[in-house]
């Protein structure tokens, strides 16, 4: 805050100072004149530069951006869909068996979930439970996400598949 | 027959343990326990240190002011801080005259050039150059020395917020040790916040803005086409509003708080004496008595730890505020003697100064106050609480 007053007060001395060398250079006359009144004009914008910005960018700030602060709306979209993301993972952990679990997101509306159970676990409902999961955290139709599952259990990593 | 026989033992036992407590040991013996049992050093020595750049003065240590006051002795000769003070007042003299002799170099030179150029161009173009080329100099000197005193009062702000870090907690044990706990518990937060909130807004808020509105000031003195003057207006006035600000805020907080734990305290330490008065029965007002005997010698520990703060306040704070005295007075000086040579912009521009120095001296002097008035705030209301 401190450092915006400084450039503000900055600004608007060297305007000063550039005015007062035009007043030097320019010969007596009109021309004169004029030049003092555009100078007068362009220190009183340079004076109400700040609050007029302030002003501009509190009306055209959406409200979720307001939320964030400065950045985009696609930073606020990424922190919605992470959150909502934690979310399934949550209720995923919930499930029996199951030691971890790590969703990512592809694209609209497809996901892959890296799951991690204790031991043998129907991968089928496993996957239903998952989509429920996400279709509880996203607010869709469960038929509308798609969820590609990779499950792995003890058995199968103690035993390589030929 | 027996077990009366018992009781009466155990009563005179008792008697014997307790009495000496109270009775035997003199306030001497019992503040010197004391004062070996709390750690004073880490504040004797940031004393020393910070008062290391004046190495004529001694600000007493906690135990050399109980012992002074034991022995009814005065702790703090004030002539060593007197001479001290003189003896500033002369250097500052000359350093800052020798500022001041240029600037009136500079300014007799300036009206010499402004009656020459008179005579030889009619038109006054040239008049203006010679006062600009002259008060520009003249800024450059005054904007160095205006430096100098910004970074003395950073310093000692530093300091002062140092000192406050390593006295409070101290303080506060003590206070705690007299039996003043919920002034204790009131103060401790209070004193943190406020010791680092009036540091921080003065730093970087109040400091800045004078220094911005002397310098648009200047600005205006020196190319006096196109003024910004009341901007340089409007920016003191904000930093010397949340000064003044700040102060009344913390001056109703402390003298309430401080107001309302002494009585806490007071109701509590009352009671408790009246509690083992009357109902233990043999030995109670041998105990309430040696209560009151260690809570009276913490109080004198508390209050030469006070007495070491306050005074060490007094002694950071007088030496710059000399030397920023004296720099305004002779900027005023410079002012009443430049106006009659009739250089516009000169007699202006140390006006300018001296007023910057003016409020320099006030902020310093009322943070300064701050601090002085909570040690000795604190210090009266948990004396208060009284036994």
């Amino acid at each position: 805050m401190m450092t915006l007053i400084g450039h503000w007060v900055k600004s608007l001395i060297i305007i000063v100072l550039l005015g007062n060398l035009a007043q030097f250079v320019l010969p007596k006359g009109d021309l004169k004149r004029y030049a003092g009144l555009i100078i007068g004009l362009v220190l009183l914008l340079a004076m109400i530069a700040p609050a007029w910005g302030l002003i501009h960018r509190l009306e055209n700030q959406p409200a979720s951006m307001r939320l964030l602060g400065p950045g985009s709306s696609g930073n606020f979209q990424a922190v919605v869909q992470q959150e909502q993301i934690g979310q399934a993972e949550a209720m995923v952990l919930n499930y029996p068996q199951v030691v971890s679990c790590h969703i990512t997101y592809n694209n609209s509306d497809h996901y892959t979930a890296d799951v991690k159970t204790r031991s043998l676990v129907s991968s089928e409902t496993l996957k239903t439970y998952i989509m429920a999961a996400l279709a509880v955290s996203t607010g869709r139709n469960q038929n509308q996400v798609k969820v590609r599952v990779v499950v792995e259990h003890p058995s199968s990593s103690k035993k390589p598949s030929p | 027959m027996r077990k009366h026989f018992w009781v009466v033992m155990l009563a005179i036992g008792m008697i014997g343990f307790f009495s000496p407590v109270a009775f035997a040991q003199s306030i001497n013996t019992l503040v010197q326990r004391q004062q070996q049992n709390i750690n004073t050093q880490s504040l004797d020595h940031q004393v020393s240190q910070l008062v290391n750049p004046y190495p004529q003065i001694h600000v007493p240590t906690v135990s050399e002011i109980v012992f002074a006051l034991l022995h009814h002795r005065n702790p703090f000769p004030l002539n060593t801080l007197f001479s001290a003070i003189t003896q500033a007042v002369g250097g500052d003299l000359a350093q800052e005259g020798r500022v001041l002799g240029i600037i009136f170099l500079l300014s007799v030179l300036a009206a010499l050039l402004s009656r020459l150029s008179d005579s030889v161009d009619q038109s006054g173009n040239l008049a203006d150059l010679a006062q600009m080329a002259v008060v520009s100099a003249l800024i450059l000197i005054a904007l160095h020395s205006f430096g100098v005193a910004l970074a003395m009062v950073h310093h000692l702000l530093t300091d002062i917020v140092h000192l406050m870090e390593s006295l409070i907690p101290l303080l506060i044990v003590l206070m705690a040790g007299s039996g003043e706990v919920a002034s204790a518990g009131i103060f401790h937060p209070i004193m943190m916040l406020t010791v680092n909130l009036v540091a921080v807004l003065t730093r970087s808020w109040v400091l800045p803005l004078v220094l911005l509105a002397t310098i648009v000031d200047l600005v205006g003195h020196w190319l006096p086409n196109f003024s910004i003057k009341n901007l340089a207006l409007l920016l003191r006035q904000t930093g010397l509003t949340l000064l003044g600000g700040l102060m009344t805020l913390f001056l109703g907080v402390m003298a309430v708080e401080g107001s309302a734990g002494a009585v806490a305290d007071g109701v509590s330490l009352r009671t408790g004496k009246f509690l083992a008065n009357t109902f233990v029965p043999v030995v109670g007002k041998a105990f309430s008595d040696a209560m009151e005997a260690v809570f009276g010698s913490s109080m004198l520990l508390k209050n030469a730890v006070s007495v070491v703060g306050a005074l060490t306040i007094i002694v950071l704070v007088a030496f710059p505020l000399i030397k920023l005295f004296i720099m305004m007075i002779l900027y005023r000086l410079g002012a009443a003697a430049t106006e009659p040579l009739g250089v516009q912009g000169v007699n202006k521009t140390l006006e300018t100064m001296a007023t910057a120095m003016g409020w320099l001296l006030a902020i310093t002097g009322s943070v300064a106050l701050m601090f002085f008035l909570m040690i000795t705030v604190v210090l009266t209301a948990s004396n208060g609480a009284g036994l």
